[in-house]
């Protein structure tokens, strides 16, 4: 997973594109190291201590993980659960749409 | 086994070479026995082996080639157990034997040809049974399909525990919602999403605090009324207010202007 959203982030860089994470790790310590290693350079929200039953992912009833949203430049959400190829198109539509 | 004491008897090196020839013995075979109990234990006993018999293929095998192999021609298929089973408890309704066999089936094998027909008995025999409120609860994956809501909802209404008329109606809700999302006619979509919603409200004023796993159906119902009214493709994302990995706040909104993708993720 992580290697996907490193190369989308990477190639869209200069473009008004951004990933946000919602973050469910409880320890976060524990996830500093991951952090560099994986090169995670994308900004996250924390879910809280208490993990994977957070305020955030408990709001948007979220019981699989990655669950991904994609949202349009007006915050619409476009598409839900794209992954790999499939997200990099629907960010790549979306960017399109806006700029043509 | 059998093989495994016969191949140790037939092997030289077990017996010492100046002993005299090995008795014959005579292999006692379990005897058959046409009590329903046994013969479910059978039925369950057979899977296991053919599954135990898999693992250890699949463990053994070095490669993903292997691997594969073991998948296809081992992995024994729940389904035809179900069935077995599904023919034996049949035949003695509202026994403890078709208790314990339905949920055989409804656990391993829900997904297979058995596994409604399965769940619509357990609910019309066990009616009773505060232990059929989770059983229920599996609906809430799938196959969503009008005779199973028509049980549940019947269920709902019938179960004398309280537990179970609110895990029943979670169910119900669940079905709806399901059936709607394959509905094509809109109409027909849109009414099914009506009574989704209703009946997730439903549960949240009536049965809210029954437990469901470590949470409560409360809990479980908003979760889903909440996706339905603020999560759906088209709809404007709710904003998220709170601190990043470093303990910085910020919102989702502040990324308005720019495409998003929100990725719920961790580190497991």
């Amino acid at each position: 997973m992580f290697p996907h959203e490193r190369s989308l982030v990477k190639r869209l860089s200069d473009q008004p594109f951004a990933l946000i994470g919602v973050n469910s790790d409880r320890d976060l310590e524990a996830l500093r190291p991951v952090l560099v290693e994986e090169q995670i350079t994308w900004r996250s929200f924390w879910n809280g201590p208490e993990g994977t039953s957070g305020p955030i992912s408990t709001r948007w009833n979220v019981h699989g993980w990655p669950t991904i949203y994609v949202l349009d430049h007006e915050g619409k959400i476009r598409f839900k659960n794209v992954r790999g190829e499939a997200m990099d198109k629907a960010v790549d539509s979306l960017l399109e749409e806006m700029n043509g | 086994m059998l093989s495994c004491t016969a191949l140790l008897l037939a092997c030289p090196l077990a017996a010492p070479p100046d002993s005299a020839p090995a008795p014959r013995i005579a292999i006692v075979t379990t005897a058959v026995s046409d009590e329903p109990a046994d013969i479910l234990e059978d039925i369950v006993d057979s899977y296991q082996e053919a599954y135990n018999e898999f693992v250890s293929a699949y463990r053994a095998a070095s490669d993903d080639a292997g691997r594969n192999a073991a998948r296809a021609e081992l992995m024994p298929d729940p389904g035809i157990y179900a069935e077995k089973i599904l023919a034996l408890v049949k035949e003695h309704p509202g026994s403890d034997v078709a208790w314990e066999g339905f949920n055989w089936i409804v656990g391993r094998a829900g997904n297979s040809a058995s596994g409604p027909a399965a769940m619509l008995m357990m609910i019309e025999q066990f009616t009773d049974k505060e232990e059929l409120g989770d059983v229920v609860l599996r609906t809430t994956r799938g196959p969503f399909n009008r005779d199973i809501a028509k049980a549940l909802g019947n269920l709902a209404e019938s179960s004398p525990h309280a537990s179970v008329q609110g895990k029943a109606s979670f169910a119900l809700g669940m079905q709806y919602k399901g059936l709607s999302e394959a509905a094509t006619d809109k109409k027909e979509k849109d009414g099914l999403n009506k009574r989704f919603l209703r009946v997730m409200k439903m549960v949240c004023e009536k049965h809210g605090d029954v437990s469901y796993g470590r949470s409560t159906l409360r809990s479980a119902a908003e979760g889903e009324v909440f996706v339905a009214e603020n999560l759906q493709i088209g709809m404007v994302a709710p904003d998220i207010a709170a601190a990043d990995l470093d303990g910085v706040e910020f919102k989702l909104t502040d990324y308005r202007g720019k495409v998003v993708v929100i990725d719920f993720w961790g580190n497991w």
